[in-house]
């Protein structure tokens, strides 16, 4: 009998007839039964590691947000010009029992319509709020992963990471909008707007435009142009202001762990809105932010603290460029890196 | 006659499926609910990368959504689910241009002085017999990392084989390989593990 058989009785992976065979044969054969301890004693520390990886608590929502897009976007495309939504649901089989029709223009409106009749065993009002929210999430990480490839690739380009100035019309943090503009890498998918916060997207100007614009002007810009997130301040090293550069980064500081490093966020909560708060970013109702890390992953955390790092303030409570390169400091567009 | 009523949540997948297709809509959702455990499990020990996984997951249902018309409805539905999971992995990894395996540099744990080590090196240095230094969080750990250190053939039939549960002829169906090799591709990981653990496993206390 060969060894596979003997593996596929003690993990039960025989079909019954093998199976039969070989319970069988074990039971004339104490050299089979010795051979089949063997192999318990082989598989036996697998079990240490059993039990499945719990999920992310939205991934079905999640899934099921991104099957009705995928519907609404199908049948959008097959609509003729001019008309909005989905007229029947689903696409096989016959019509369901109700129409989205009345009051379901809007497409994020339809998208978590749709999610919930494909769960509509769960469905309770709470849901309808979660689901919204979720779907809001999810976009912006989107917008966030976005926002990652632009980075690299401005990295790739200057060897640096875009970021604000130490002084002069370039010392803010939402300045990385402009760079990434002027480097050509904004591409129409991405926006510093939020989709949970909804406004009319911002002008960017190019650098170029910053360095001749009137005190009012550049004001409104600083403002402004870097949208709804907050974006990395940058480290003081030797009393200069430093950007982050995996090139210099990786022979100077084998203790941080460069791809764990928070480069930018939800913006956070400004000062007439912290004492309302919890810390977190008004852009998903302060139940926590996005943050999008170095290493290109996108988490959503409910607090503000990642480990012992506070992602909006430097290790002195200030919100100032950070101390030393994994005191990420994600200011609001208008904050300059030394205040 | 009307047909029995059964609530959803008791209808085999195939059932689900056909319901599906007749026009219960939230019959998709119960599957999605039903797999979202095991499923994702499945994908997070193979691409070692809770993120990429995630986003497989919901690629794999997605590509369920689409694909429901080539389904044959007299297969088992778990096989051919984890044929199209297995095939989104399998793509996500070539996207990202990497081996899975990479993912043991990538994984990082803090050691009991507060420093950095790579997973690589907990297999190394934990072995033979973990069971006198570890903890139950790390015993966990030792043996993800030396899964993960099986070549990325031999790595797939023992997850779907141990983890997943799935028979030699599924295995066989998901791979699409014979079950001759499906069997000597997990031999030969079982082998390798014990390399990996030395003759002294057998000493261990398994929790199992």
């Amino acid at each position: 009998m060969h060894e596979a058989d003997l593996i596929g009785y003690l993990l039960n992976l025989l079909d019954e007839e093998e199976k039969h065979r070989v319970a069988s044969s074990l039971a004339q054969s104490e050299q089979l039964q010795a051979r089949l301890q063997h192999w318990q004693t082989v598989v036996q520390p697998l079990g240490w590691d059993r039990e499945h990886p719990s999920p992310p608590q939205d991934l079905l929502i999640a899934t099921l947000l991104r099957v009705a897009r995928y519907r609404v976007e199908q049948e959008q495309a097959s609509s003729p010009a001019g008309t909005e939504g989905p007229a029947a649901l689903p696409d096989r089989g016959p019509a369901p029992t109700f129409s989205l029709r009345a009051g379901l223009r809007r497409r994020i409106d339809l998208v978590i319509a749709v999610a919930i009749v494909l769960l509509v065993t769960l469905l309770i009002p709470p849901l309808v709020l979660e689901a919204r929210q979720q779907y809001h999430e999810l976009l912006c990480r989107n917008n966030l992963r976005q926002f990652h490839s632009a980075l690299v690739q401005y990295e790739s380009r200057y060897k640096e990471r875009p970021g604000p100035e130490r002084e002069g019309p370039l010392a803010w943090a939402g300045v990385y909008a402009c760079q990434l503009r002027e480097a050509g890498l904004l591409s129409a998918d991405v926006t510093v707007v939020c989709p949970a916060r909804p406004m009319p997207a911002p002008d960017i100007p190019s650098c170029k435009q910053l360095g001749t614009a009137s005190a009012d002007q550049l004001a409104k810009w600083r403002r402004e142009a870097g949208g709804c997130y907050g974006y990395y301040l940058g480290y003081m090293e030797n009393n200069e202001l430093r950007r982050l550069s995996r090139r210099v980064l990786e022979k100077c500081c084998d203790s941080v762990n460069l791809g764990e490093i928070p480069v930018m966020a939800d913006r956070p909560p400004r000062r007439s809105e912290l004492p309302l708060g919890n810390g977190n970013s008004p852009n998903h109702n302060q139940r926590g932010q996005n943050v999008l890390f170095y290493g290109g992953h996108v988490r959503f955390v409910t607090s503000c603290r990642i480990g012992t790092d506070h992602i909006y303030l430097n290790r002195d409570g200030r919100c100032a460029a950070g101390l030393s390169p994994d005191d990420a400091v994600l200011a609001p567009s208008e904050m300059p890196p030394l205040p | 006659m009307f047909e029995e009523f059964k609530p959803l949540d008791r209808c085999q997948d195939e059932e689900l499926i056909r319901l599906f297709r007749e026009g219960v809509t939230e019959a998709f959702g119960v599957l999605v609910r039903r797999y979202h455990r095991e499923l994702f499990g499945y994908l997070e020990r193979y691409l070692g990368d809770r993120a990429a996984a995630e986003d497989v997951f919901q690629n794999t249902f997605l590509q369920v959504y689409q694909k429901l018309d080539q389904y044959q409805a007299e297969r088992p539905f778990r096989p051919w689910l984890y044929t199209v999971a297995t095939h989104q992995a399998i793509d996500a990894m070539r996207r990202a241009g990497r081996r899975p395996s990479v993912s043991l540099d990538v994984w990082r744990e803090q050691g009991p002085n507060g420093q950095w080590v790579s997973l690589t090196s907990m297999v190394q240095s934990a072995a033979p017999d973990p069971s006198d230094s570890l903890d139950e969080a790390e015993r966990r750990q030792w043996v993800r990392a030396s899964v993960a250190a099986l070549p990325e053939k031999l790595r797939m039939t023992l997850i779907l084989a141990y983890y997943q549960g799935l028979r030699y002829q599924e295995i066989a169906e998901v791979l699409g390989i014979p079950v001759g090799t499906v069997k000597s591709r997990l031999h030969a990981a079982l082998v390798r593990l014990q390399r990996m653990w030395s003759n002294r496993v057998g000493d261990m206390g398994g929790s199992r």
